[in-house]
């Protein structure tokens, strides 16, 4: 095989690669996409839940009545995200129609 | 090595708790058996019974007898130091809210108080690990009765929280298998803390029903006076500890005047045929040397009070 012909072979194989490259790639993000959208609603039922259970322990910081003073203290050190949570319902506590719009993609 | 036998002294504001636990305290050090006498009366009786100043360090009486009065505010500072110094660890950001002027207001909460008494008496265990007794004089009866009732309360809150935190990790672990195609997820640090919180205080309920066989023994004797208004007090905090299925070993009749009660009075009580009485002292039961007087006149022993 002359030099022309290998170069035009190497072309093909680099061409062909570059093809399986971009195909796995755009699967993967449709994947990801695909897995990102199933979870949406789960995603939300969990964040529900641990509203719930943040607000259920440390609901004393938001002024609801919550369990025997010490509970809420020996699980304080460990519940760093729930107090963000809790804080970030605080902000968006005015608009909850809003915040269920954007759960489910509306508008 | 194992825990000391714990026995705790409960009753009416005034009938004599401290008394009798100095009493049966110092019996137990005469027959050279190690003793540790706490008390968790705000009322530092036993400070004036032994005529000697008493905090939470022991005091050593003699080679088998060691005494301390807790101060409740003092464990509670203690332990709201620990929470704010494991917050301020874990926590990245301390802005968003004020956490130590709430702090400041946590030590009037209610249930701290048990709670501080709870710790101290988990930690007066492991302290006399070697020791034969550890001896409690109680507060009067509410905050005793809270006390008793905390590993109870306590837990029908943790098992809810347990419950609920599983449900999320459960979630949580879908979630992550969907989304990241299985890739591990971080250990709950909150469950592990619910785990070990619900441990201690099985532990402790344990303790107090005296499931925990001889090696972790614990008996509670309610002190009374012959008064219409002890003897009533007396049969409810029977009541109430039973529906906690904590039982009473004995009841202590702590006789305050030189006529002996009479049987008839007392036969409407619970536990009756359990009813043990403390004589009556002419003099008062001050200092070392009154206490170990009146058990030699008297010749009262620990097999016969307890």
């Amino acid at each position: 095989m002359n030099n022309f012909s290998k170069n035009i072979l190497n072309f093909i194989i680099n061409l062909l690669k570059k093809i399986k490259l971009s195909l796995v790639a755009s699967f993967k993000i449709a994947d990801e996409v695909a897995r990102m959208k199933a979870v949406v609603g789960a995603e939300a039922e969990l964040e529900e839940f641990e509203y719930i259970f943040a607000l259920l322990v440390q609901g004393s910081f938001v002024g609801m009545p919550s369990p025997p003073v010490h509970i809420s203290m020996d699980l304080l050190p460990y519940m760093e995200k729930d107090i963000k949570l809790l804080l970030d319902r605080i902000n968006t506590s005015n608009e909850p129609m809003s915040k269920l719009f954007s759960t489910f993609d509306i508008g | 090595m194992k825990y000391p036998e714990t026995i705790f002294f409960i009753g009416k504001g005034g009938v004599g708790k401290s008394t009798t636990s100095a009493l049966v305290s110092m019996m137990f050090s005469m027959q050279n058996k190690k003793v540790a006498l706490a008390s968790f009366d705000y009322a530092h009786n036993q400070a004036d019974i032994f005529n000697t100043e008493l905090n939470d360090k022991p005091y050593a009486l003699s080679k088998f007898l060691k005494i301390l009065q807790i101060d409740q505010d003092k464990e509670i500072k203690k332990y709201l130091k620990t929470t704010i110094r494991d917050v301020k660890k874990s926590y990245s950001y301390l802005t968003a809210f004020n956490l130590d002027g709430y702090f400041d207001v946590l030590k009037y909460s209610p249930g701290m108080e048990e709670y501080a008494l709870v710790t101290t008496f988990l930690r007066l265990r492991e302290e006399f690990k070697n020791y034969d007794y550890l001896i409690i004089d109680m507060p009067p009866t509410a905050v005793a009765l809270r006390f008793f009732n905390l590993p109870t309360l306590s837990l029908k809150w943790i098992e809810q929280l347990e419950r609920l935190r599983l449900e999320i990790n459960k979630k949580n672990e879908i979630i992550s298998k969907i989304k990241f195609a299985g890739k591990e997820i971080e250990r709950d640090k909150v469950l592990t803390k619910i785990y070990e919180i619900k441990k201690t205080y099985l532990n402790l309920k344990n303790i107090f029903q005296n499931h925990m066989g001889d090696e972790n023994k614990s008996s509670i004797y309610i002190v009374f006076n012959n008064d219409l208004l002890s003897i009533n007090e007396t049969r409810r905090i029977v009541e109430d500890l039973n529906t906690f299925n904590i039982y009473t070993q004995g009841l202590i009749c702590n006789n305050k005047q030189a006529v002996e009660p009479d049987p008839a009075h007392l036969k409407s009580m619970p536990l009756y045929e359990q009813i043990k009485h403390l004589p009556f002292s002419k003099t008062p039961l001050i200092g070392e040397r009154a206490l170990k007087e009146f058990i030699s006149i008297n010749n009262i022993s620990t097999k016969y009070l307890l």
